[in-house]
């Protein structure tokens, strides 16, 4: 049985927790609303831009861009997308076990490389036996642009001088407030549905000529398809702090009025103890005739 | 141009960080990478990459309004005109 000193102090430091995990949510709540700003405002772009790039490039009658040249898959290239701080419920966890199933499955057919965004990625890729041929921790959310624009860089000098066939990234997709959706997609080669192009009666004008806009076009695309990834990738991160702090601080709730309970029946039952003790004094006292 | 058409145009301009515009308008200036083109509703269809400027466009109500935008791609395709661009936040004219 506890002793009363100690209960005392074990409310106490849950208590202090407690404010603790409250506060982590403030901040997690004040973030979460920013990432998903962007992500929303962010949309009307994605709605317009792949099946744009794709009937462009197919209306344009070229050969196709390296970017959209579907190969055999022998050498793989892995985007693993984490956060670099913890305290996010299974956002880590499930995500790197997805990837590693992912990895798995791909062993044996292919080469594969993988780069690692954020810290937690950074750490558990160090443990295997992948090549982790980049990788980026601290400050990811802050950073954003320049990692983009980097790996976007890195990606196309990958693509166009064939030291890869397949980009595939792996990360947490902002749907709802409850949980993230674990999303693995091909980055590249890029394929999809072209929207429907009614024959145009005019055949269009390319100013400059039609390889050079889709080679920019498909540029543009991979460098906001990454940068879109990785805000997708923090609206998520945030939006599960807030939840698993908002867990934390109920739980601590329960286990504080729990704790209450059990100190104000210990407390009880020794006054009782003494109110008997006393009593029975006072009855022997009595019985002697004093 | 054919006497059927519309004499309107649907513009919209999208850059990654956001919609920029969407409306209904009289006609539309872009700035190409060799000058500003100009785009009245029964233009033929285009597609040009663009460089840095303003694009102006007169809006249904004859106001003239202008974006900043910086580089990427206008598609010009049955009097709807999508434009997309790279400029990041917040340099609204």
């Amino acid at each position: 049985m506890p002793t009363l000193i100690d209960l005392r102090r074990r409310i106490q430091s849950v208590r202090n927790s407690q404010q603790v995990t409250q506060a982590m949510k403030t901040v997690a709540t004040a973030r979460y609303k920013k990432a998903h700003r962007k992500v929303v405002e962010r949309r009307p772009f994605w709605h317009s831009f792949p099946d744009l790039a794709i009937s462009l490039s197919q209306a344009s009658g070229r050969p196709a861009h390296p970017f959209l040249e579907v190969r055999p898959e022998k050498r793989i290239e892995v985007l693993v997308i984490t956060s670099d701080k913890g305290l996010c419920g299974a956002f880590n966890s499930n995500l790197l076990a997805a990837a590693m199933t992912f990895l798995e499955q791909k062993k044996e057919k292919a080469t594969l490389e993988v780069v690692a965004i954020g810290r937690k990625a950074g750490a558990h890729f160090k443990r295997l036996k992948y090549p982790v041929i980049r990788s980026y921790a601290e400050g990811v959310d802050k950073k954003t642009n320049q990692i983009s624009r980097e790996l976007s860089r890195h990606l196309e000098y990958r693509i166009f001088f064939n030291r890869v066939d397949a980009v595939y990234v792996i990360y947490n997709e902002f749907r709802s407030l409850v949980a993230p959706r674990l999303t693995v997609s091909r980055l590249l080669p890029l394929t999809g549905q072209a929207e429907d192009l009614r024959p145009d009666r005019l055949r269009p004008d390319w100013e400059p000529e039609a390889g050079r806009i889709i080679d920019y076009l498909l540029r543009f695309y991979l460098r906001y398809q990454l940068e879109h990834c990785l805000l997708e990738s923090q609206a998520a991160e945030q939006a599960s702090r807030m939840m698993a702090m908002e867990n934390a601080t109920k739980n601590a709730e329960e286990l504080i009025s729990d704790l209450v309970l059990l100190l104000n029946k210990i407390r009880q039952a020794s006054i009782t103890r003494e109110l008997l003790e006393i009593q029975t004094a006072v009855e022997a006292l009595k019985q002697q005739g004093v | 141009m054919n006497p059927e058409q519309n004499s309107r145009l649907q513009l919209r301009v999208v850059s990654p960080s956001r919609l920029l515009v969407e409306a209904e308008v009289l006609e539309v200036q872009v700035p190409g990478l060799d000058g500003y083109l100009g785009i009245w509703p029964g233009h033929r269809p285009l597609n040009a990459c663009l460089g840095q400027g303003e694009l102006i466009y007169r809006t249904v109500l004859g106001r003239e309004e202008k974006v900043n935008i910086k580089n990427g791609l206008v598609r010009v395709a049955d009097d709807k005109i999508l434009v997309l661009t790279e400029m990041e936040d917040d340099d609204r004219v």
